[in-house]
């Protein structure tokens, strides 16, 4: 277990796993810092206001690509059946009062039956996957979380939850 | 004669005798040291003839010491990471975030290549990697490839950053090299996520580099291409009996129903 930290965010990484806590930097494209806008939490550029890119901290058993999406764009189809992938995202300050973050406190343990294939935000075979919106403190949060096979959940889902322990916001 | 001459004649032939056994004495001292000496010159030639049958090396000990004692003259030994257990990577990226890649683990195999963005050798690397160019080992594998630089207190990130790998992710990290004993860049190191390292070394090219991996994964007999038949076949039974529910130790597998009990009976 190796400890990976920045951005306010920090875990401790199983052995094996992939890991990265990263915030998209002001030259890249604004589609990138999207959540904001998708979720109307954040204001956006044409307001006059800055755009809010998000800490994002990715957790992994597989190999993850250099270049991927915050929520596992490009690197989910590479998944086989054992595989695990969690993002945790930190949307902006001011989501935190919105009734989507109502939830106090992180959202896990998970439980098997919280993974569904409709979950999923793109489909890809049978994985199956879960996401929370929760608040620690004055932050807001998104939890997405994807196993590579729904018919394992019952043996994936607490590795997602051993890796969650290690979390720290 | 007299006796009294014939005596002192018998005398002066005796001491005669013994001044020439002397004589001869002495020769015969000085020709078998002359022999020594020539036997122990040869012998400093590595020619001796006398010397028993060449010692057999001893039996290597681990896998790096048997590679040092095979390597051609003028090249460099391998290092000290073989036979070691594999490391992660933990560093920061070209942008400085935080990142860990996982070397360790079934099914996962990664070359490590430990580069600087000050050598000269090194330039022709970041261009191959930049470029995308395939590494195929021997049996159709693809590895990961990880450049590996040392971290922003040693290196300049932003000359790091101008060339990161079309396939691959950069880790910055001092650590790494400490722990894979990195020698010097350009370095190598292939790894396993079962085996360990199964090789490592410095190569000039690309091509170089390739042949380089090949050897080291047929040398060890590394199935790089896949599982074995039986190791595939008992992951696949797994597999369908987990997605079926049944774990280990799920009582299902010790169930006999009366079906087997009458087919065991008859």
């Amino acid at each position: 277990v190796t400890q990976l930290s920045g951005h306010g965010l920090a875990a401790n990484v199983p052995r094996g796993w992939d890991g990265a806590v990263y915030r998209r930097g002001g030259d890249e494209p604004a589609k990138h810092a999207l959540t904001a806008n998708k979720f109307g939490t954040v204001p956006d550029a044409t307001a006059g206001r800055p755009l809010h890119y998000p800490p994002i901290l990715h957790l992994a058993t597989f190999a993850l690509p250099p270049d991927r999406g915050d929520f596992g764009g490009g690197a989910l189809d590479q998944m086989k059946a054992r595989d695990l992938f969690v993002c945790l995202l930190e949307f902006a300050p001011d989501s935190a009062g919105a009734p989507l973050f109502a939830t106090d406190g992180v959202p896990w343990p998970l439980r098997p039956d919280d993974f569904s294939p409709s979950a999923m935000r793109v489909p890809i075979n049978n994985q199956a996957g879960c996401q929370r919106f929760f608040t620690v403190g004055s932050r807001a949060f998104t939890l997405y979380a994807v196993i590579g096979s729904h018919s394992l959940r019952r043996i994936l889902v607490p590795r997602i939850n051993e890796a969650l322990a290690g979390v720290q916001l | 004669v007299t006796s009294h001459e014939g005596e002192r004649l018998v005398l002066a032939l005796v001491i005669l005798m013994a001044v020439v056994l002397g004589i001869v004495v002495v020769l015969l001292i000085g020709l078998l040291r002359t022999h020594a000496e020539v036997l122990r010159r040869l012998h400093e030639l590595g020619a001796g003839i006398y010397d028993e049958a060449p010692a057999r090396p001893a039996e290597p000990a681990s896998l790096r010491e048997d590679l040092t004692q095979r390597v051609a003259a003028g090249v460099a030994p391998p290092g000290d990471a073989l036979d070691s257990v594999p490391a992660d990577l933990v560093g920061v990226d070209a942008r400085g975030d935080a990142v860990h890649v996982g070397v360790a683990g079934e099914g996962r195999l990664t070359l490590l290549a430990f580069l600087s963005t000050g050598c000269t050798t090194c330039a022709g690397f970041w261009e191959a990697f930049h470029e995308g160019r395939a590494l195929v080992l021997d049996g159709g594998a693809r590895p990961r490839v990880v450049v590996v630089t040392k971290g922003p207190e040693n290196e300049n990130m932003g000359a790091v950053g101008t060339r990161p790998p079309a396939n691959g992710v950069i880790v910055m990290s001092t650590d790494a090299w400490t722990d894979y004993r990195v020698p010097a860049s350009p370095y190598f190191v292939l790894v396993d996520g079962r085996h360990g390292v199964i090789g490592e070394g410095s190569a000039a090219s690309f091509g170089q580099l390739a042949g380089l991996l090949d050897r080291a994964t047929v040398d060890l007999g590394v199935a790089t291409s896949g599982k074995s038949g039986a190791r595939a076949m008992e992951e696949r039974i797994d597999l369908e009996l987990l997605e079926a529910g049944i774990t280990p130790g799920h009582e299902a597998l010790y169930q006999w129903d009366a079906a087997n009990e009458e087919r065991a009976g008859a």
